[in-house]
């Protein structure tokens, strides 16, 4: 292999990663842009959605269903969360919505714990995605495909839904300004329940597709994932939807190329390089790519 | 000397009265506990430090005391063993075995200087990122441990630390650290850092170096951090990555969500039912027969518990159980206030994250 394909190689690897951390950032962000609210509980919703559909595959369900099933999953969960803790809490200072999610991430990984076995899991295999698929000298299987073409697709719907429907205006709106937006006649409550469907909905697709690339599911499979989708949404810019697509691709091809030209001794800290990024971005530009700078209140 | 001067020293000799009948008397199981509940303590006031009188939410904390726990408990490591168990560092390093006080101290330092290099660039932004830059640290901390083996013994855990923390010592540092955080927030200092946290604008027009008290403040919550985690080092023997993992970042936060944020009193209240209470629930967890109840295992218990009281305490009571009041012998014996004014009654702690 050159020295180029294998560069290649990494890109692919790395834009595939990206894509997955795109989606889980794209719902932290709105939910932040919306609330000012880092939801810890984002990467539990996303491991809920794809225990829930474990089921389904194991009923030798295709993965389309599968996936269909994890995002029907994640969006109740998600709804169900926002509903019965974040919803009372709206009018609190922004804390109480980040310990409430705190405890929300901890009970849904024990809960799960204890319902379930201990083992790891991994979705029925579909032997179509596991096939390779050879562009060139770089080699991926139909998963990662499918990643791109379903990542992509997930996007651009939210996109449109947010830029060419009038409850897309309503929450950009809501993001804007909140009380403003409530004056104009936004019905808040309704429009916050919206955002968490839709960042639900897109943690469940990320999900099953993890499922399906990685095939080893714990309840403590959401967590990081959780994380790193806030790190690529802070590198993006906050509340930036765009933002949070390009972070998540940027974080991606940047954890894959440390993690592929490093020595084999420091590629073991790929964790802890995402984090270093993340300090780095806030040193340098806290705002990230596309956010605006953070307005003071006084 | 006043009444309530007189009052807190017949106080202190009794708390050192129980430290000395416990160290003589209570088996080491029961001191163990005894030993944890006072870390935690230290633990949860340091973190309230940093989160309810400065506004910082940290979620970090397990990663300073991880960073005080090992420095500490390298320092003190026997030599014999050294040289076998953690090879990596350079001979005079093996060489070295210290007393136990300046590895203490020297685990809080280094503690502390890993929250300066978080903190400095974190700190300067209103709020919001911190909570994720620190959980990034514990995330950073945890990696790093679990792959130095040759530093830490990765996962297996450092194991065979002399068990050099008893309750005089863990004691000791309780009052110590409860004397210095309740004189700081009674402090010119003090009252700057609160003032940041409750309106960082208007601190600023009021002359109060922002970005410096909140740094100063969050380096003191993380020294004491790290003095915690050297002690525990010292009263288990053992220091593993899973003592400082993401339940530990959540228990604590239970533990000064519980008491109320804000509060000295809270935190110690919220780490004694915290500490206590999981001794209840392990044996649920373990499934069997319970009071003549046949229960199945329960993987997880205590964490959804802690999960439970997070959020219903969010729900119910956001302020915690102590809110932002301080125990006083004045409010408990109902003696007439003194001339000056109680600096401690201040609103309830409004944090921005």
């Amino acid at each position: 292999m050159t020295v180029f394909s294998e560069f290649l190689q990494h890109m692919a690897n790395g834009l595939v990663l990206g894509f997955l951390y795109a989606l889980v950032g794209i719902g932290l962000s709105m939910v932040y842009g919306i609330l000012r609210m880092i939801n810890f509980a984002h990467g539990e919703i996303l491991m809920v959605g794809v225990f829930l559909a474990l089921p389904v595959s194991a009923l030798g369900a295709p993965a389309w269903l599968v996936l269909l099933s994890g995002v029907a999953g994640a969006t109740l969960m998600g709804l169900l969360v926002q509903w019965a803790i974040y919803r009372p809490l709206l009018k609190s200072p922004e804390v109480t919505l980040l310990v409430a999610s705190l405890g929300v991430s901890l009970l849904l990984q024990n809960l799960v714990l204890m319902l379930t076995s201990p083992q790891p899991k991994r979705p029925d295999p579909a032997p179509f995605l596991d096939q390779p698929f050879r562009v060139g000298e770089i080699v991926l299987r139909n998963v990662d495909l499918a990643i791109i073409v379903v990542a992509i697709a997930a996007t651009l719907a939210t996109h449109l839904f947010l830029k060419h429907t009038r409850h897309g205006r309503a929450l950009r709106a809501l993001a804007q300004d909140m009380s403003a937006a409530r004056m104009m006649g936004v019905n808040v409550p309704f429009m916050v329940m919206i955002c968490f469907l839709i960042g639900s909905a897109l943690a469940g697709v990320a999900g099953v597709l993890i499922g399906y690339k990685y095939g080893h599911l714990t309840p403590l499979s959401g967590f990081v994932p959780g994380l790193k989708g806030f790190v690529a949404a802070v590198i993006g810019g906050i509340g930036s939807f765009p933002g949070a697509v390009v972070g998540g691709l940027i974080l991606g091809l940047l954890e894959t190329f440390l993690v592929g030209y490093l020595p084999d001794a420091l590629a073991q800290y790929r964790d802890a390089y995402v984090f270093l990024v993340l300090i780095l971005v806030l040193l340098v530009k806290p705002s990230g790519l596309f956010g605006k700078p953070e307005t003071v209140k006084v | 000397m006043s009444r309530t001067t007189s009052m807190t020293l017949i106080a202190l000799f009794l708390f050192a009265l129980a430290v000395w009948a416990a160290e003589a008397q209570l088996n080491p199981f029961y001191l163990q506990i005894l030993g944890l509940l006072g870390i935690n303590i230290i633990a949860t006031v340091s973190l309230n430090f940093a989160a309810g009188f400065g506004g910082m939410f940290s979620l970090g904390h397990p990663a300073f005391m991880a960073l005080g726990g090992y420095t500490a408990a390298i320092l003190t490591y026997p030599v014999a063993m050294k040289s076998s168990r953690i090879p990596g560092y350079p001979d005079w390093l093996l060489q070295l075995q210290m007393p136990f006080l300046p590895a203490l101290l020297i685990g809080g330092v280094v503690a502390s200087i890993a929250a300066i290099i978080v903190g400095w660039p974190v700190l300067r932004l209103r709020g919001h990122y911190l909570a994720v830059a620190t959980l990034g640290l514990t995330v950073i901390v945890q990696v790093a441990i679990v792959n130095l083996v040759d530093y830490t013994r990765g996962a297996l855990g450092l194991s065979g630390i002399p068990r050099l923390a008893n309750l005089w010592w863990i004691g000791g540092f309780l009052v110590l650290t409860i004397y210095v955080v309740y004189r700081l927030v009674h402090s010119r200092f003090g009252r700057a850092l609160r003032a940041v946290r409750d309106d960082y604008v208007a601190a600023q027009m009021s002359g109060v170096n922002v970005a410096r008290t909140r740094l100063i403040g969050f380096t003191i919550a993380a020294f004491f951090g790290g003095i915690a985690g050297g002690l525990l080092g010292h009263l288990l023997r053992i220091l593993t990555p899973g003592q400082f993992s993401f339940n530990a970042v959540f228990l604590g936060v239970a533990m000064m969500i519980l008491g109320g944020m804000g509060s000295i009193t809270g935190s110690i209240l919220g780490a004694v039912i915290m500490t206590i209470l999981p001794q209840f629930i392990i044996p649920l967890e373990r499934g069997g027969n319970v009071l003549g109840i046949e229960i199945p295992a329960l993987n997880g218990l205590t964490q959804i518990v802690t999960a439970l009281i997070l959020i219903g305490v969010m729900l119910v009571r956001p302020g915690g159980l102590a809110g932002a009041r301080e125990f006083s012998w004045r409010s408990l014996f109902n003696l007439p206030p003194t001339g000056r004014r109680r600096s401690s009654r201040h609103g309830g702690a409004s944090v921005d994250v």
